[in-house]
């Protein structure tokens, strides 16, 4: 099998609320391989999203380490995680996140902003990603004149555009209705087959889980369950 | 350049709070550029090429003290003096004390001499001097009075127990104190004066026209070494210096003015600095997001700042560039009874007032900006908006 994208060893991460230590991740191992559709499930408080944040390199681990596209991520900089980011991670929140005062296009091109590319590069980068989501006649609405569905395909759109090397979604799904949800896991279901993106998504939800070809389960912090296309391993 | 549209689109996220604010920068940054002026048209009397050639005597103890007329005879046999004129202040009130405007009696022959940048015909020259009840008039007082040639005038003087009636035969324009006077013969002056308080002698100032500037200052040295242990010593200076010592008779007008711009600035960086906090707390997640995308702390600290920035430079030339176009427009020297004879927003004020929305931009973002850029990109998702 390839190198692994994504290698986590003996990962940890420990909190400190006052003189209270909690510990969110504890002795974490994990590989992804590009390509892949990873789901990250468990309950609320069980160190899913802490997982995610830190190997988008927007979080540190305490112990071990996460060795992500051959980078330790603990061995950057602010400002050289801040570009590694830019460069390989496209994010997708749970609450969109969106710019309200910027169209759907400006959105989209926030990331673009921060290459090189000149204004007619930038907009045809930002006309292939809107698309790939099936947005482009919303392409100068502002978020709040779009559904909550539009807007995270707009917030997809964001997460593509720089053609990243893996997506991290957080809960993509956590405030749709079923409809809409479903819309988003096909576009990023769409982007894993067709595409090729490494994808990571953090869900509750087990219909969500479905498009993933892997699912790690957490609980308190612990790696309990790894689930391969439905089976047990 | 590529960041402006989405600096700008922020600026104007929340419209009546970034109006709210530049309005509140640009009332404090007009009162700026008057106060600033103020003290800038108190420092710089109106100059023209012949006024640095001119001197004026006056008593060494004060200028409320007289000297005698014969004076003028003397300072005029100095070598290099072109020409002397005495003149006395009048006090003369038009109809009522509220109607103010500087009033002098002066030796009209000679007076064009010394006062050659007053710009008149040769016609209304003649008539002012061949008429010994005669007045020359600035072309302001004509107008804020609606005077005109041949009008006569009476004036009840307010400082002497005389009141006279003068005919207006001419109007001048220029000069150094921009056409705000009125002269009056000196020998009418006198006729008067002479019958309310017996023999009457003495000019309160003498204007003195040196041949030239090189000369200036030996002519004021000559002048006071002559009369240095006569009954009435004198003291000579430049027009310039005459005019400011007005200024040093306000008392320290200029600290107090400094004070007051100081107040003004440093309560326009609160008001900006109150602003800037709300506009960056209610943003703290979309910082996140723009750092988890991968924007660096100091390009959103540089976002945030240069918004603060715009929003003061926007409020600062709004006031100072409106002070310059209202000033222009309004008669200074008639609003002011010609106590400010010209009111002109320089560009080193405006430039002043750039500066100071400059500072206010800087200083008002700078602690929530550093604060919001550096806060941890999970924290900064994890506020609710």
């Amino acid at each position: 099998m390839n190198k692994p994208l994504i290698e986590i060893n003996e990962l940890g991460k420990v909190f400190h609320r006052d003189t209270v230590e909690i510990r969110a991740l504890d002795g974490i191992d994990l590989s992804i391989h590009a390509g892949e559709f990873v789901c990250l499930m468990g309950p609320s408080g069980s160190g899913k999203s802490t997982l995610l944040n830190i190997i988008a390199g927007i979080d540190y681990a305490t112990e071990g380490e996460a060795v992500v596209l051959d980078t330790d991520l603990s061995s950057l900089n602010e400002d050289g995680q801040a570009t590694w980011r830019n460069q390989h991670v496209g994010f997708v929140f749970q609450h969109f996140n969106l710019i309200p005062v910027l169209t759907a296009f400006e959105n989209v091109e926030l990331p673009l902003l921060l290459t090189s590319l000149s204004r007619k590069e930038r907009r045809e980068h930002v006309e292939t990603a809107l698309r790939v989501v099936r947005l482009t006649d919303r392409m100068e609405h502002y978020p709040r004149q779009l559904s909550g569905g539009q807007e995270q395909r707009v917030a997809i759109a964001r997460a593509i555009v720089t053609d990243p090397t893996f997506i991290l979604a957080d809960e993509p799904t956590g405030d749709l209705d079923a409809e809409s949800a479903r819309e988003v896991l096909e576009v990023l279901s769409t982007l894993n087959s067709e595409f090729g993106k490494t994808i990571i998504m953090v869900t509750h939800d087990p219909r969500a889980a479905e498009f993933a070809s892997v699912t790690y389960h957490l609980d308190k912090g612990l790696l309990t369950k790894t689930v391969l296309n439905g089976s047990h391993s | 350049m590529k960041f402006l549209r989405l600096l700008l689109k922020n600026l104007l996220r929340n419209k009546r709070r970034s109006l709210l604010t530049v309005s509140s920068i640009a009332v404090s940054l007009f009162l700026v550029a008057t106060l600033e002026t103020v003290l800038t048209e108190l420092n710089n009397p109106p100059e023209t090429p012949d006024s640095a050639l001119r001197l004026i005597t006056r008593h060494k103890i004060s200028l409320f003290n007289a000297l005698p007329i014969a004076h003028r005879d003397k300072i005029a046999g100095i070598d290099g003096v072109e020409g002397v004129v005495g003149s006395m202040w009048f006090g003369g009130i038009y109809k009522e004390p509220s109607n103010f405007f500087a009033n002098f009696a002066v030796n009209a022959d000679g007076f064009f001499n010394v006062y050659p940048d007053l710009i008149i015909s040769e016609e209304e020259k003649t008539a002012f001097l061949e008429d010994r009840t005669g007045a020359l008039v600035g072309k302001s007082l004509t107008e804020r009075f609606d005077w005109k040639l041949g009008d006569k005038i009476f004036l009840e003087s307010n400082t002497w127990p005389v009141e006279v009636e003068v005919t207006i035969r001419g109007i001048y324009e220029g000069g150094s104190d921009l056409g705000t006077t009125l002269y009056l013969h000196w020998e009418y002056y006198q006729e008067v004066m002479a019958a309310a308080m017996g023999q009457w002698g003495f000019a309160g100032t003498f204007s003195v026209r040196a041949q030239s500037s090189e000369e200036v200052l030996r002519i004021a040295k000559e002048i006071d070494a002559l009369f240095e242990n006569s009954s009435f010593p004198t003291k000579t200076e430049t027009e310039k210096a005459f005019l400011l010592s007005f200024v040093a008779m306000l008392g320290d007008i200029q600290f107090f003015i400094t004070s007051i711009i100081t107040v003004v600035i440093f309560t326009i960086i609160l008001v900006a600095a109150n602003t800037m906090a709300m506009s960056i707390r209610e943003r703290v997640r979309e910082i996140g997001v723009l750092k988890a995308l991968g924007f660096k702390s100091t390009q959103v600290l540089a976002m945030l700042v240069g918004e603060a920035v715009l929003l003061a430079l926007a409020g600062a030339m709004i006031g100072s560039l409106g002070a310059r176009v209202i000033f222009s427009a309004l008669p200074m020297a008639q609003l002011t009874s010609g106590f400010i004879q010209r009111f002109y927003v320089t560009p080193t004020t405006l430039l002043l007032c750039a500066g100071i929305g400059l500072l206010v931009g800087l200083v008002s973002a700078g602690v929530p900006a550093w604060t919001a850029a550096r806060r941890p990109v999970v924290e900064s998702l994890r506020r609710v908006a």
